[in-house]
């Protein structure tokens, strides 16, 4: 027997006959069978609400009239849609949901000759004519007021008269056009867990808002923008797209800022940017992004002080030029800075395409390996072990993350960095799975938590090394962690345990030791039960970078430059003699721009302002923008970004993720790649490759995205000896770098989007209170960090959940630069001495 | 067991002892109604009297009887003498009464009733139960208030608490759930579901724990019947919910109860911490095996928490907004599990239907509903208060009989709060059962009961519930939220004069859409308080939209004040209440009211309506 003719599985929705599943709602069905019921606050990927009252249905023998969205359709159910009776009572409740909406853009007689004619783009909270909403044209109520042919609103009109929200840099609050749907509230809390929208007041006065009237960023707003994609009004909007228009073209990219790289959709009007969200009529499902995918892409995009033309510095003042002019120009320069007195300094946020032609052009036209990242692992024998650990053991993906039955979160404040992989963690826990949090003071994620584990900041190998020892039942003699037995006991018992390490661990002074621990805790666990490892890393695709050779010491493929059969292969690829003596990371640059080492250099993006760089005898910056460098370049070359390039990202997870063009390139704007071709072309070097898919096929030709899992092999395991924690006496606090600033290719957004600096805390330094008294300072007074290699003057504010000798810096820039004199930072704490100015 | 009879033994002798005192009991009633009409300050004085007078007398609280109009009451019990009560006791009256009774023998203030034997007649008063107020109610769930002390274990279980529990133990989960069908019983909290379905689904539910709630957030304006049964006798009701668990199976039980009654939670508290103290609640209760705890959580004050889903969502801490059903709480409810929810009498009841038998309840009442019910009986009728009748009395005898009418001319009695109707003169026989009230278009609720009489504009009562239940909607659904300020706006154009001929429709369609229309209860019987006055009192909405007049008075932008000269004494005491010096003139010559200066207070008119001499002087047209 079938299904289908199972009677005891039908139900009929109008009289057609609808297959009865557990679980689905009598709206589910009836979309199944394609039978339209008009709905408001409804959005698939939410719990059920029944607020709207317009997916109300007549149930034979059901009393009144339920909503569909709610009621679980059983067999034998006789639904209907349509009838008179429930298409008046719809109409009326959308009167009602009227009379307080601003309503002649939906019921005028004149709305289309309004629509075509009479545009007004004041911006004024009230509708003081039929345009412009900002979402005139993608209102639902709109479709509802069309579907259900209403003509006339004939209860009396209401404005609520609420003055309009504007307290943060992305989007604007008008609650005068908001339906209470709840469609923000629940999105922000049971999708997003941030719990900073609420319904607040009661009755008539019932409004979307904030706990204690609070502004949105001290009720914790995470500005992931969730709630401006599922608004069916124009009561959320976001302040770069809102009045562009309806777009015409949407179109699915990855989003390169964290190493997530999220799905997003592009929105664009005639090749312009709109804004980054859901298509146009299709809030159900949007793909979920973070405040650096939502609205961060759109003000680098639409920056008024884009550069669109190449540059050259005449006589201290910058020139247009043609690209011809840029090309001859550099390659006739370039010429004389073949080998290793070229560096090139590349982005994690590029494509693995456009690295892999930068370390190509480095090496084979350039005859150098000075090739580098600017944020690359400070240590080189990090990406050799992680790349042998995920040969083996391929990085754990969101889904592993979601199947897991456990996680170890460890050093890592994922809610700043990597907000869609801290929004698995949350639900992880709402669903709930044990999460373990290793962290060296309380973040955000730590309301999220089952289980807690505290170390002193800088000491996380010795954390990682007694919780091996303490698992395997061995504690050691003294600890500097204590472990809560319930963890210890949650880590033991698990069947899939996913461990997700942060950049700390990574950035750590003995990272390798590290490493090597969490490899074999990975070996243990893994004789009887799943577990797996992901390394999230920061900023932008480190490893795919990597990978694709930007690293001074490897080719593409991790291939040693110091291999002769690496280097015969490659040689033979690019049809050169490459030279095989390792080159220098960006760090080591510096110094020898000073020795004359290093004469000529190429930056993709931004650099800490060094001192050093000026004394290079020819600078080229690859870069969307001038910044502080552009003094010491000759030449600047517009670049687009990642909305305006096409190619390829590594994931966190390791997986392949394609970049579309989705929106016009302004001006004379190039891409790294094409730049890349006109020079080795004005060089001499024919061949090089323009084409991204072509360049992705020679990669792919010789190298294994993502890296290919060995069956039954696991990672060797050895023994670690880790040196007891020592005190510097001169300098006793420890400073922990925080990672929740805004950065793209190296250009400091809050520098860029002023705006910025009112939501993120850059330039503070955070004291525990015990550190405070000792010092006797109060919040927001000056204190200076002193290092062994410099200092820095900042302001200080309290950080209860510190203890003892520990601050927190939200570097601000050239920060960095000061406490370490590099240009990236090695380690992810500092041992400082900080004073009282 | 043992320990019960044990526990049982003692509480009788504390009550003997109680009852056969060798000194003077003194009890005052402590409800939240004594307590409003001054019997803190008569407690404070009657200690202080008997010690300036070094009396030596026992006092003790006891809840309230029911008759709130005879607040405060004070019971005096002479060694060999039933307790006699004297109602109306201010502080000037206390003075002389202690003495007087006490040391001389006998009182100037006449007792209103005694407590002793029913048929008894001690010189010259009768029973208190013989008192108009009284006779007619059949007091099952009220049968402690007013009696005992609502802080003595040891009092009820004297007066057979506990028994029934008792019984439901040895009868097991099962046999209970069909002994309360037998009794008919059916949720008092208006909506009339039966009890004992409630409780079985629930029973039948699967789920690792299950809940039993107890809805005490009683927020219709005027019901005041579960806020005195629980500081008269908060022993019952909990005893109903170990036995409600016990038939369910639940394990932990919440009492979500409104902060704006902090003396029924105090004594709740109280109750529980005695209960736990004697083993009669917490882990293996008696050493029946069954574990059972009891936690209070205090509402904040929202009239939509009463709805069974908000309020779960408000013991969750989230926003007490309501939820669409089904999933039923029974399958679905607090923290996901199977949960039962009944209202504070229906709990109440559950003991005494166990210890007396099904039989016995289910003697009282009409064919559908059975037992009895409590009313809060108030507004226009002489005598207020808390009264528990049998099911199936009529309007006209709870209103007339038990209430003693009202002084002016009778027009309407509202029952069941915001969710009800408004009922004419022509419903007065009306038999107060589940199904007679809902077919006259209002609903029984959970026994609020206001009467009205001419000077009540039935339009005002409109606007006043729709005020109430706009403010009160928990603006999640469109048609409460918006549906209720434009029924609201509609009326204030009415009462206001500014009506058009079509308002009336308008209102009307409104009022239906959101019955249709609404969420949970609230907003789909909103709407009533208009469709029953619509109904019953068309003539009077039609005088407003017509001839812009409010035949009763009220409303302010349709009257206008003027002194009847022919009539007006000159008294001065309306002269004396105008709060705006509207109204002058010399004493004993008729009075002259400034309209210019009048606000419309209606403090002349009330103050002249009561002075005898006076009579009609200001009329209102």
């Amino acid at each position: 027997m079938t299904e289908e003719r199972d009677i005891n599985n039908t139900a009929t929705i109008d009289g057609h006959p609808v297959k009865v599943r557990k679980g689905l709602t009598i709206l589910d069905a009836a979309q199944k069978a394609g039978i339209y019921i008009p709905k408001l606050c409804h959005l698939e990927n939410l719990e059920p609400y029944g607020g709207c009252r317009l997916c109300v249905v007549e149930v034979k023998k059901m009393k009144g009239f339920p909503t569909a969205c709610t009621t679980p359709i059983e067999p034998g159910m006789e639904i209907l849609t349509r009838t008179p009776e429930l298409q008046k009572l719809r109409r009326e409740i959308l009167e009602f949901t009227l009379s307080e909406h601003p309503f002649t853009c939906l019921v005028c007689k004149d709305k289309q000759e309004c629509t075509d004619f009479m545009h007004s783009t004041r911006k004024v909270s009230t509708i003081t004519g039929c345009n412009f909403c900002t979402s005139n044209g993608d209102c639902e109520l709109q479709d509802l007021v069309e579907t259900l042919e209403l003509k006339d609103v004939k209860f009396p009109t209401f404005y609520r008269g609420i003055p309009p929200v504007k307290d943060n840099p992305f989007y604007d609050l008008d609650y005068n056009l908001c339906v209470l749907c709840g469609r923000c509230v629940r999105i922000c809390n049971e999708e997003r867990n941030s719990n900073v929208l609420a319904f607040v007041e009661r009755g008539n006065s019932t409004i979307v808002g904030t706990a204690f009237n609070e502004s949105q960023k001290e009720a914790g707003c995470e500005f992931c923008g969730a709630c401006v994609d599922v608004c069916p009004t124009g009561s959320i909007s976001e302040k770069m797209g809102k009045w562009r228009g309806i777009p015409d073209r949407s179109v699915k990219t990855t989003c390169v800022i964290c190493p997530v790289a999220c799905e997003m959709n592009v929105n664009t009007k005639n090749g312009q940017l709109v804004q980054i969200g859901p298509r146009p009529g299709n809030r159900n499902d949007p793909p979920q992004l973070c405040l650096r995918g939502k609205f961060l892409p759109a003000d680098i995009n639409q920056h008024p002080s884009r550069i669109t033309a190449p540059l050259v510095k005449r006589e201290g003042r910058w020139v247009e030029v043609s690209w011809k002019e840029a090309f001859d120009h550099m390659a006739r320069i370039l010429d004389h800075h073949r080998g290793s007195q070229f560096g090139l300094i590349a982005s994690s946020h590029d494509t693995i395409e456009d690295n892999y032609a930068l370390q190509k052009f480095a090496r084979m036209v350039m005859q150098s390996n000075n090739v580098d990242l600017h944020s690359s692992y400070p240590r080189k024998e990090v990406p050799e072990l992680l790349h042998s650990f995920y040969s083996l053991n391929p990085p754990a993906g969101l889904d592993e993350i979601e199947k897991a039955d456990t996680l170890l979160v460890i050093g890592l404040d994922a809610s700043c960095s990597h907000p869609l992989l801290e929004n698995r963690i949350r639900k992880s826990f709402m669903d709930g799975k044990n999460v373990i949090y290793a962290s060296a003071f309380q973040t955000r994620t730590s309301t999220f938590i089952t289980g807690e584990i505290h170390y002193p900041p800088g000491e996380e190998n010795h954390f990682l090394s007694e919780l091996l020892l303490a698992l395997t039942g061995k504690p050691a003699s003294q600890t500097v962690t204590s472990f809560p037995e319930q963890v210890l006991s949650t880590l033991r018992n698990t069947k899939d345990l996913v461990i997700i390490a942060g950049d700390d661990l990574l950035r750590h002074t003995s990272a390798a030791d590290i490493l090597q621990i969490l490899i074999n805790l990975h070996h243990i666990k893994c004789r009887d039960q799943r577990c797996n490892i992901l390394f999230p890393g920061l900023e932008g695709g480190v490893y795919g970078s990597v990978l694709s050779g930007v690293h001074p010491e490897y080719l593409p493929g991790f291939h040693p430059v110091n291999d002769e059969n690496s280097i015969r292969k490659w040689s033979s690829i690019w049809g050169t003699r490459l030279s095989s003596n390792a080159g220098w990371s960006c760090n080591e640059m510096i110094p020898q721009i000073q020795k004359k080492g290093l004469t000529a250099m190429m930056v993709m993006g931004d650099l800490p302002l060094h001192p050093g760089l000026a004394k290079l005898e020819f600078l080229v910056q690859c870069n969307m923008f001038k910044t502080g460098i552009s003094e010491f370049a000759e030449m600047l070359l517009p670049i687009t970004d990642f909305l305006e390039n096409e190619g390829h990202v590594l994931s966190m997870d390791g997986k392949l993720k394609k970049l579309n063009r989705t929106v016009s390139r302004p001006g004379k704007v190039k891409t790294i790649t094409g730049i890349l071709s006109g020079l080795a072309a004005a060089m001499g070097t024919t061949g090089f490759g323009s084409k991204p898919a072509n360049l992705y096929k020679e990669i792919r030709s010789e190298i294994e995205f993502p890296a290919r899992k060995v069956k039954g092999v696991i990672a060797g395991i050895k023994s670690v000896r880790i040196r007891q924690p020592e005190q510097d006496k001169a300098y006793p606090v420890h400073v922990v770098l925080l990672h929740n600033y805004f950065n793209y290719r190296g250009n400091r957004l809050s520098d860029l989007i002023p705006e910025l600096s009112t939501i993120a805390e850059e330039g503070v330094v955070g004291l525990a209170e015990s550190l405070m008294n000792l010092l006797k300072v109060k919040e927001g007074e000056q204190v200076r960090i002193i290092t062994e290699k410099g200092d820095l003057d900042t302001i200080c504010r309290s950080m209860p959940e510190l203890e003892g000798q520990t601050a927190c810096l939200y570097p601000n820039g050239n920060d960095t630069l000061k406490l370490y004199g590099e240009l990236y930072p090695r380690t992810s704490t500092l041992d400082a001495r900080i004073e009282k100015v | 067991m043992n320990d019960f009879l044990a526990l049982r033994k003692r509480a009788l002798e504390e009550w003997q002892q109680l009852e056969h005192s060798p000194e003077p009991v003194i009890y005052i009633g402590m409800g939240s109604c004594g307590i409003a009409s001054g019997a803190g300050r008569i407690w404070d004085r009657t200690r202080e009297i008997i010690q300036r007078k070094k009396i030596s007398a026992k006092l003790m609280k006891v809840g309230c009887i029911g008759p709130c109009y005879l607040e405060p009451l004070v019971d005096i019990q002479k060694p060999g003498l039933p307790r006699m009560s004297f109602n109306n006791v201010d502080e000037k009256r206390l003075e002389k009464l202690i003495p007087d009774y006490l040391l001389n023998g006998s009182a100037k203030l006449k007792p209103i009733g005694h407590l002793g034997v029913n048929s008894e007649i001690l010189n010259g008063v009768k029973s208190i139960w013989d008192q108009p107020m009284l006779r007619k109610q059949e007091r099952i769930v009220l049968r402690n208030c007013g009696i005992i002390d609502p802080e003595s274990l040891n009092h009820y279980l004297a007066r057979e608490g506990f028994s029934g529990m008792v019984k439901a133990f040895d009868l097991g989960a099962e046999i209970v759930i069909e002994e309360i069908k037998l009794a008919g019983l059916r949720g008092r909290g208006g909506a009339g579901f039966p009890t004992h379905i409630k409780w079985q689904l629930c029973r039948e539910a699967r789920g690792s724990s299950k809940y039993l709630i107890c809805n005490a957030d009683e927020g219709d304006p005027g019901a005041f019947m579960n806020r005195s049964l629980m500081e008269g006798d908060p022993f019952a009701l909990l005893e109903g919910m170990i036995i409600a668990a016990f038939a369910i199976g639940a394990q932990l039980g919440y009492i979500y109860i409104r902060a704006e009654y902090p003396l029924a939670i105090q004594r709740l508290r109280n109750a529980i911490a005695q209960l736990h103290k004697n083993g009669l609640l917490g882990k293996d209760i008696l050493n029946s095996g069954f574990t059972f705890d009891i936690r209070i959580k205090e509402g904040a004050g929202a009239f939509v928490c009463g709805e069974e889903t908000a309020l779960i969502a408000s013991i969750e801490g989230r926003r007490g907004m309501p939820r669409s059903r089904p999933p039923y709480p029974a399958s679905s409810g607090l923290n996901g599990c199977p949960t039962n929810i009944n209202n504070v009498e229906t709990l109440a009841t559950v003991p005494a239907i166990l210890r007396d038998g099904a039989g016995k309840f289910a003697s009282i009442g009409t064919e559908k509903s059975k037992g009895t019910k409590t009313f809060a009986l108030v507004g226009k009728v002489r005598r207020t208060g808390l009264i528990e009748i049998p099911m199936g009395t009529s309007l006209r005898e709870i209103i007339y009989d038990i209430g003693g009418g009202s002084r002016k001319a009778f027009k309407a009695v509202q029952t069941g709060g915001p969710s009800g109707g408004c009922l004419s003169k022509d419903f007065l026989d009306l038999p107060v059962d589940y199904e007679s009230l809902a077919g006259a278009g209002s609903i029984m609720g959970s026994g609020g009961l206001i009467v009205m009489d001419e000077d009540t504009c039935m339009v005002d009562v409109a606007k006043y519930f729709l005020k109430f239940t706009s403010q009160e909607s928990c603006g999640k659904c469109t048609p409460c939220r918006i549906g209720t300020r434009q029924m609201v706006e509609l009326l204030e154009k009415i009462t206001g004069g500014d009506a058009e001929h079509d308002d009336l429709q308008k209102l009307k369609e409104i009022a239906d859409t959101v019955k249709k229309g609404s969420l949970c209860g609230l907003g789909q019987t909103a709407p009533n308080p208009v469709l029953t006055t619509l109904k019953y009192f068309i003539d009077e909405y039609n005088e407003h939209v017509e001839k812009n007049r409010c035949p009763a008075a009220v409303c302010r932008d349709l009257v206008e004040y003027t002194v009847i000269k022919e009539k007006c004494t000159g008294c001065q005491r309306c002269v004396e209440v105008c709060p705006t010096g509207a109204i002058t003139g010399p004493r004993s010559e008729p009075h002259f009211l400034d309209l210019e200066k009048c606000i419309k207070c209606r403090a002349c008119y009330e103050i002249c309506r009561f002075d005898a001499i006076a009579g009609d002087a200001i009329i209102i047209e």
